[in-house]
């Protein structure tokens, strides 16, 4: 840690977080644990095919079955398309399927079982129409159309929209082509990702309730209150706040759970049965039938010169969004800046295309747009490094962002604590010695990543024994973001940090929140609480000063209490006689991150094209190669990350941990195999996180260059680490036996036959 | 999924449960692989046996001439057996890879046979151990060598109503050694894309009196490399011999291809690994 930061009596302490007991005594509830009176359950019948006409559907013999109450089709309820960007979901199939899993109809029954039992009677009849699989092919001007009617589909006006594409997103600058004509050399590959999942270990579920005909609350793991809230309102054509959204508790989420999950299901059953549904998926539907992560094209060409220095950088990331766009056109749009990288590029193209294809919809998984670009642009790094008789290390030296720099997006870079992340990543592995031994090396990688925009909302009100209630509109993740959030607002408010209440988690109580995503959740939540106790320790100090008979500015506050000299007034005396007098004290604010200048010109349709605070890291990593199985073990795992400050050192370290240990399943184990549009190993049998057998224990330095924007400096820390361990472990691998993977995972297959 | 469970306490008590029912139940002992079958659809039962029960076949015994371990030992039953493992150590290294500590508290060594997968890591252990199951039906027992109860996938000798009882190791003293390696994607909770079992015996001189490689998912069913067996037999293990043996087990095997790895990986693969396993095996015994 970086040297002797100011003391605080709550904020950068390691203190046990606010949700810790119930969590570890499992009085804690979770949405899968909630349940209501007289509730039935739902389950959901899936298209088998990739792309097909349904010719008939026929749920008669289904609907006689013992114990079922309600069956659901797009034919019986008239319900509005969805979608982020695009309005291409349906909720149940109309006419036609475009991807295996669509939903085609819900069954609401007794039991699962029973509802099981009746999906199975449901008779539909399908005429196969052609598909198309992969997002390279799908662009092509003769591929056959994902949504033929794509022109008739309501979408955002930053979409740059053409048949199968569903998104393009150019940073352009300088002249690339003279760049690689004035170039020393010009290296030129292509990469590729595969599809993973999530992770969450709680599967989506909700529970919904109608307490009319047009009034409904769902109880469900959605990390976005305000967003579910709408597109449910949306899709039902509804008043935003006649659907109440609720989140009991959420078992981990890495933005797999960001969109609609069951609560559209969940709501229209719960509607024809007129009784509470839950739909709840099952693992094999999680692992074939959610929303995974895009896997990715990426071509790549970059000039340097003598020096290894980059001159100019041109490369395309194509994702594949599946069938539906989801979070596709956002994510091949971030994924540009991930594409340049944190370097000095003077001259640069780079495109960020989304592509429909009939795979399953893909959406969010944390640091949507990070692995994929990085593995390719950090791997592409390395091989240049090789090439040139460099050392990896200090061709990155060379060409790292560093304070003042201008980034490819135009925009001044401030507190870069890059070269500092990656000194100290180097000597903690022991760089010098990169390849200890026969068939061992080390590898490192470095990125940036931003703490995402959008506002967030605080209520405070101070209760009458002294302590205090936050009410905000974010769901705890399991992160510690509110703990962290509190500790902020105990510090400001001069007390401890379980005298902070926290609720949250409630469309219908909690002030407006753009939600738990984008590494923004503490960041945002803290800023926004702290201005709301600033408000609030002024009335309270205003209404002290009064009963005291003291000026304000002779006000000292300590240990809960306002005094002048011997006399005081405490926190929970302030609170009992404005309670009585006025209606207590409260207070409440807003926040969103300023917003970053960046250079206009040079960016078309981005959806992020400013870089606020952003956080660097770098991961390297040491690990052995079994030459004769192709299997890797990894010996020893570094993650340095500038996180601007740590508010809870613990909960922070637990976030570097596991973002490198779920970034160390994509690099060596995870994937959604796909063919033809069919998962192959929809199974915890076959697909494959990592275990603790298989990551070292992750060792984490913490960079502090505080953020100007963050509460005590911090900046969002949430997503980065998962972003790094791809092109890390590639890098090692390659150091380690000689072998270089262009394409994820890196499997002993790949390493010993390709 | 939807099944009656009815608990034996006996054999005898499962075969007298088991003529009441109507055709189509199983046995089930741990249900760490029947469960999951069920669940997905691939097998189908109305009723269960469970032989969770039967604590009279949940030992282990140990003779002169062999240890006995029966059907319902679990995984942790046999890694943690001291005697046992000591001279079978490819049998604990086969345990000790079962899945995670959960599935080896509760999956049983019976099962792991009954189950007849072609990647079982036990199964392929005591194939190389050349154990006897000791079987019974409702019209008595009787002894099939190991390598006689499996045909394919899923698929065993067993006869309808038959159950494993026993498993019976032959102990050959200090002379003799095992190995168990595996291969897979992970280092935990993993079935095997490709294992090798080893078994050698070398008379006083060192050479080698018998040899026994067992290999795993490499076929329809746990397989001996019987060929490379051969070759080793009555030789001195050098080097040389043993990448014959390894190149000739290879040859043995006919792997397909599945989402877990490719037929040409497995091919690969086994190779090295029997090489690594006979290398390992004689160098115990030369030590
Ligand atoms: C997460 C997970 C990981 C796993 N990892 C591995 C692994 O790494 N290696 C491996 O080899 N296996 C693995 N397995 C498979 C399984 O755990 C083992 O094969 C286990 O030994 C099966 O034993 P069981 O008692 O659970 O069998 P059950 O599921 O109860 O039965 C399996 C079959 O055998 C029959 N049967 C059971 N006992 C008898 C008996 N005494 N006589 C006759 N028939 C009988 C049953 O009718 C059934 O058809 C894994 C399973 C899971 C769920």
């Amino acid at each position: 840690m970086n040297a002797s930061p100011p003391m605080y009596d709550v904020v950068g302490k390691r203190l046990n977080r606010l949700d810790g007991a119930g969590k570890v005594t499992g009085a804690a509830v979770y949405a899968s644990d909630f349940s209501l009176p007289g509730m039935l359950h739902g389950r959901i019948l899936r298209s088998p095919h990739p792309h097909a006409k349904i010719m008939r559907l026929d749920a008669t013999a289904a609907r006689k079955l013992p114990g079922v109450r309600a069956i659901v089709t797009g034919a019986s309820q008239k319900l509005n398309r969805f979608g982020n960007f695009i309005k291409d979901f349906e909720v149940f199939a109309t006419d036609r399927v475009y991807h295996i899993g669509q939903a085609i109809a819900g069954v609401a029954a007794d039991s699962e079982y029973a509802a099981e039992q009746a999906l199975k009677a449901i008779e539909v009849e399908y005429e196969p129409l052609p598909a198309v699989f992969d997002a390279i092919d799908a662009l092509a001007q003769d591929a056959a159309l994902v949504h033929p009617e794509w022109q008739n589909l309501k979408a955002a006006p930053i979409i740059n929209r053409d048949g199968n594409r569903c998104g393009r997103t150019v940073i352009k600058f300088g002249d690339v082509e003279q760049g690689f004509r004035d170039s020393y050399r010009v290296y030129e590959h292509v990469f590729r990702t595969s599809p993973v999942h999530a992770g969450y270990t709680e599967p989506r579920v909700a529970v919904a309730q109608w307490s009319g005909p047009d009034q409904a609350t769902v109880w469900c793991n959605a990390p976005l209150l305000f967003d579910t809230q709408s597109a449910l309102a949306e899709i039902f054509g509804l008043p935003a706040s006649h659907i109440r959204v609720v989140v009991p508790g959420i078992g981990g989420g890495f933005g797999g759970k960001l969109r609609l999950g069951m609560e559209h299901y969940a709501m229209a059953l719960a509607r024809a049965a007129k009784r509470p549904v839950r739909v709840m998926s099952t693992s094999e539907e999680e692992l074939t039938a959610a929303l995974f992560r895009q896997p990715a094209t990426i071509e790549l060409k970059t000039g340097v010169d003598r020096e290894g220095r980059i001159v100019a950088k041109k490369g395309r990331i194509v994702v594949d969004s599946g069938a539906c766009s989801g979070s596709g056109p956002l994510v091949a749009s971030t994924a540009t800046m991930i594409l340049a990288g944190p370097y000095r590029i003077p001259n640069a193209e780079i495109e960020g295309v989304a592509v429909y294809t009939n795979n399953h919809p893909n959406g969010s998984v944390r640091a949507p747009s990070g692995p994929m670009p990085n593995f390719a642009t950090e791997s592409q790094m390395d091989m240049i490094a090789e090439d040139l008789g460099l050392d990896p290390l200090e061709i990155r030296m060379r060409n790292i962002l560093r304070e003042g720099d201008i980034a490819v997006n135009g925009q001044k870079m401030t507190s870069v604590g890059l070269a500092e992340c990656l000194e100290k990543a180097a000597a903690c592995i022991d760089w010098s010695q990169r390849k200890p031994e026969q068939s061992r090396g080390k590898g490192l990688a470095c990125g940036w990543w931003m703490t995402s925009r959008g506002s967030s909302g605080a209520y405070l009100k101070l209760m009458q024994d002294g302590t205090l209630t936050m009410m905000v509109g974010v769901v705890e993740m399991g992160t510690g973001a509110l703990t962290g959030a509190a500790q902020v607002v105990a510090e400001e408010m001069g007390m401890q940090l379980f005298d902070i209440n926290v609720v949250s988690a409630d469309s219908l109580t909690t002030p407006y929140d753009f939600g738990s995503q984008g590494s923004r959740t503490m960041f945002a939540v803290a800023n926004a609480s702290r201005e709301a106790a600033r408000d609030l320790l002024t009335k309270m100090r205003t209404r002290a000063a009064k009963a005291l008979g003291a000026d304000e500015g002779a006000l000292e506050m300590r240990e809960k209490a306002f005094w002048n000299g011997e006399k005081k007034i405490t926190f929970a005396e302030l609170a009992a006689q404005a309670n009585a007098a006025v209606g207590g004290l409260i207070a409440e604010a807003t926040y969103i991150a300023p917003a970053v200048e960046h250079g206009a010109a040079r960016v078309q349709n981005h959806f992020s094209p400013s870089w606020p605070s952003p956080s660097f890291h770098v991961h390297a990593t040491d690990v052995s190669v079994d030459e004769v199985l192709g299997e890797v073990t990894i010996n020893r795992y570094v993650v340095a990350q500038d996180v601007g400050y740590a508010i809870n050192p613990t909960y922070l370290e637990g976030q570097l941990e596991g973002g490198a240990v779920q970034g160390v399943g994509q690099a060596l184990f995870e994937e959604i195999i796909m063919v033809n549009g069919q998962v192959q190993n929809g199974n915890l049998t076959d697909y494959k996180m990592p275990t603790s057998m298989d990551v070292p224990p992750i060792e984490v330095i913490l960079v502090t260059h505080p953020s100007v924007a963050g509460p005590y400096g911090a900046k969002g820390v949430g997503e980065p680490p998962s972003i790094q361990p791809p092109a890390a472990v590639a890098n090692a691998v390659a150091a380690a036996c000689g072998k270089r993977i262009m394409q994820l995972p890196i499997t002993a297959e790949k390493i010993l036959m390709d | 999924m939807k099944f009656n469970l009815h608990s034996a306490s006996s054999p005898d008590h499962a075969f007298q449960i088991a003529a009441g029912l109507k055709e189509g139940w199983r046995y089930i002992a741990g249900g760490t692989d029947l469960v999951i079958q069920l669940r997905r659809g691939v097998r189908e039962a109305a009723d269960l046996i469970d032989l969770s029960r039967i604590s009279a076949l949940r030992t282990i015994e140990t003779s002169e001439t062999s240890f006995r371990i029966g059907a319902l030992c679990t995984h942790k039953d046999l890694e943690g057996h001291a005697a046992l493992v000591r001279e079978f150590p490819a049998l604990q290294a086969a345990a000790r890879v079962v899945g995670g500590h959960q599935i080896r508290n509760v999956g049983t060594v019976g099962g792991n046979l009954a189950n007849a997968s072609p990647a079982a890591d036990v199964a392929v252990a005591l194939l190389a151990l050349d154990a006897k199951v000791h079987v019974r039906g409702p019209s008595g027992t009787r002894e099939i060598a190991i390598d006689d109860l499996f045909v394919s996938s899923g698929k065993t000798t067993l006869q309808p109503a038959e159950m494993i009882e026993r498993i019976e190791v032959t102990r050959h003293g200090d002379r003799s050694r095992s190995v168990f390696l595996k291969v897979g994607r992970r280092k935990a909770m993993e079935i095997s894309v490709v294992s090798a079992a080893v078994s050698l015996k070398f008379d006083a001189g060192g050479v080698c009196e018998s040899a026994r490689i067992a290999l795993g998912a490499v076929g329809p069913r746990p397989l001996r490399a019987k060929a490379a067996e051969k070759l080793l037999q009555g030789e001195v293990v050098d080097a040389a011999l043993v990448a014959d043996a390894a190149a000739l087990a290879r040859d043995e095997c006919t792997p397909r291809s599945d989402p877990r790895a490719s037929a040409a990986y497995r091919t690969a693969v086994v190779e090295g690994l029997v090489k690594r396993a006979i290398t390992q095996c004689a160098a115990a015994l030369s030590r």
